[in-house]
């Protein structure tokens, strides 16, 4: 009975260090796979949302989708202010001057846009996961309401077990990563463009051949635009989604980063009039984008600066009659 | 087909002088015979990696410096200490490490020398280290892509 008894305790713990070996190897090929990250955009608020290496790639959709990252579902839905819409939105909106126009005026908001190109289906997805209650809603509109789907997207919302784990992963690798470039910043290259994320207002900061140096003249009128067929679809689908949303139109702001590419501000004055939507198109000259699709850190600052004081008006009608006595609202008309 | 030729062809030569080996009483030092035997296998794997006969010749030749001794330009100087450091460092493994019938076969894994050799019994130790070694060996199988040449795992 003795040896009974010894037996199953040993293939008991055997079996609990297994697991912790499984997790200890699959945390340490993920780590040796990818020293490559950046990680000096770590600190307690930002998370490393994407690295160019095939073994890691996109972390933020099922970062997002799980609430992985601490309070981040918190900060979503506590944000009065939601700006959502693909990568242009996250290139357009992650400015200091839209941090420091909000904090100014004490008004939470979030840019809870994605990259690989996603759109409405996802955000509609997020939104039916986590209820989320803005009082101001702005949409890149060029055209957002589609039925696309990333294949991250896609993975996050199928939420199978093989993605869960590699999720899992990824979250837990952020921490060794983080300690181990501190302690012993030789082994890691930092040699990788890489995106990270704020828990607290969605901004990303791009590190990386990606940042200010590039500069592509945003010059003469987008050549692209969208097909009829495409803008009918964009209307029918637009209509649901803000229905769901429940928010009075007049609190949904449209409007079309400015690129080279598409024809974002057409694509959005035309969603907005059908759609009866307000809009905001910031009139600024000698923009520049990172690859003639995002606005770069430089033209950002300019045109969500001048975004952000154009919706002074529609934060006050709709924020402050919601909630009138709202300790930012004197604050609107002063804050630059 | 070649590559069980030549292991089969390298069997032959091995009974061979052994018996002829017996017969005179020769022997050949062990580290002349580990390696006639390590140069032997090196060449007689190559059939077995290369596409097609040919480019195994072309192998062969490029082993036996026939297209000059240097590195190609593809290698660093740091791949060719990395190399160096890995091969030294396995070398010293399969030469002076135990293997695992001696790990089971020992209570201490280093201690090879110990005189009374017990069995392996059910204990915390043991299932804490065969645990995390099972677990770390199942990460590896579960994490790695697939590789495009089976061997290149071993």
């Amino acid at each position: 009975m003795k040896s009974l008894f010894a037996w199953r305790y040993y293939v008991a713990l055997f079996i609990v260090c297994a697991a912790v070996g499984v997790l200890i190897g699959s945390v340490g090929l993920m780590t040796i796979d990818n020293l490559k990250c950046r990680s000096t955009g770590y600190d307690n608020e930002h998370f490393l949302a994407y690295c160019r290496s095939q073994q890691y790639a996109d972390y933020e959709h099922g970062a997002l989708f799980y609430g992985l990252e601490p309070s981040v579902i918190d900060n979503i839905r506590r944000a009065e202010v939601l700006f959502v819409g693909n990568s242009k939105v996250q290139a357009g909106f992650s400015s200091n001057a839209v941090r420091d126009y909000f904090n100014a005026i004490n008004i939470p908001f979030f840019v809870l846009g994605f990259g690989y190109g996603d759109e409405s289906t996802f955000t509609q997805a997020l939104l039916k996961k986590w209820p989320m209650s803005p009082k101001v809603l702005v949409i890149n509109a060029d055209p957002f309401f589609s039925e696309k789907l990333s294949p991250p997207g896609r993975d996050a919302i199928d939420g199978k077990p093989a993605f869960l784990w590699r999720l899992l992963l990824k979250s837990l690798f952020q921490r060794v990563h983080r300690a181990v470039c501190l302690v012993a910043s030789d082994v890691c290259p930092q040699s990788e463009p890489s995106i990270f994320r704020s828990a607290r207002d969605g901004q990303w900061n791009w590190i990386g051949p990606y940042t200010d140096e590039k500069a592509v003249l945003i010059d003469g009128p987008p050549q692209l635009t969208i097909s009829q067929e495409e803008l009918a679809t964009a209307q029918k689908l637009g209509e649901n989604f803000l229905d769901q949303i429940g928010l009075d139109r007049r609190c949904v702001v449209l409007t079309g980063a400015p690129n080279s590419v598409l024809d974002s501000t057409g694509i959005a004055t035309a969603l907005a009039a059908s759609l009866r939507t307000s809009s905001i198109f910031p009139a600024v000259d000698g923009l520049s984008t990172l690859d003639t699709v995002h606005l770069n850190l430089a033209s950002a600052e300019r045109w969500s600066g001048q975004f952000v004081r154009a919706m002074g008006p529609i934060l006050q009608k709709c924020i402050s009659a919601s909630l009138p006595s709202h300790d930012g609202m004197a604050g609107i008309a002063t804050a630059k | 087909v070649i590559w069980g030729v030549i292991h089969g062809c390298g069997l032959v030569i091995n009974h061979g002088w052994n018996k002829i080996a017996d017969a005179h009483r020769l022997r050949l030092p062990n580290p002349i015979a580990w390696a006639l035997t390590l140069v032997f296998v090196v060449l007689a794997w190559v059939p077995f990696r290369a596409d097609n006969f040919s480019s195994a010749v072309t192998m062969w030749k490029s082993l036996l410096g026939l297209y000059g001794l240097a590195p190609g330009d593809t290698m660093t100087a740091t791949q060719l200490t990395t190399a160096a450091i890995f091969t030294s460092g396995l070398l010293a493994v399969a030469l002076f490490a135990p293997n695992t019938q001696e790990l089971l076969s020992y209570p201490r894994v280093i201690v090879a020398a110990l005189r009374q050799p017990t069995r392996f019994v059910p204990s915390l130790r043991w299932a804490v280290a065969a645990g995390v070694a099972f677990g770390i060996a199942v990460s590896f199988i579960i994490t790695q892509r697939p590789t495009e040449f089976l061997y290149f795992r071993f």
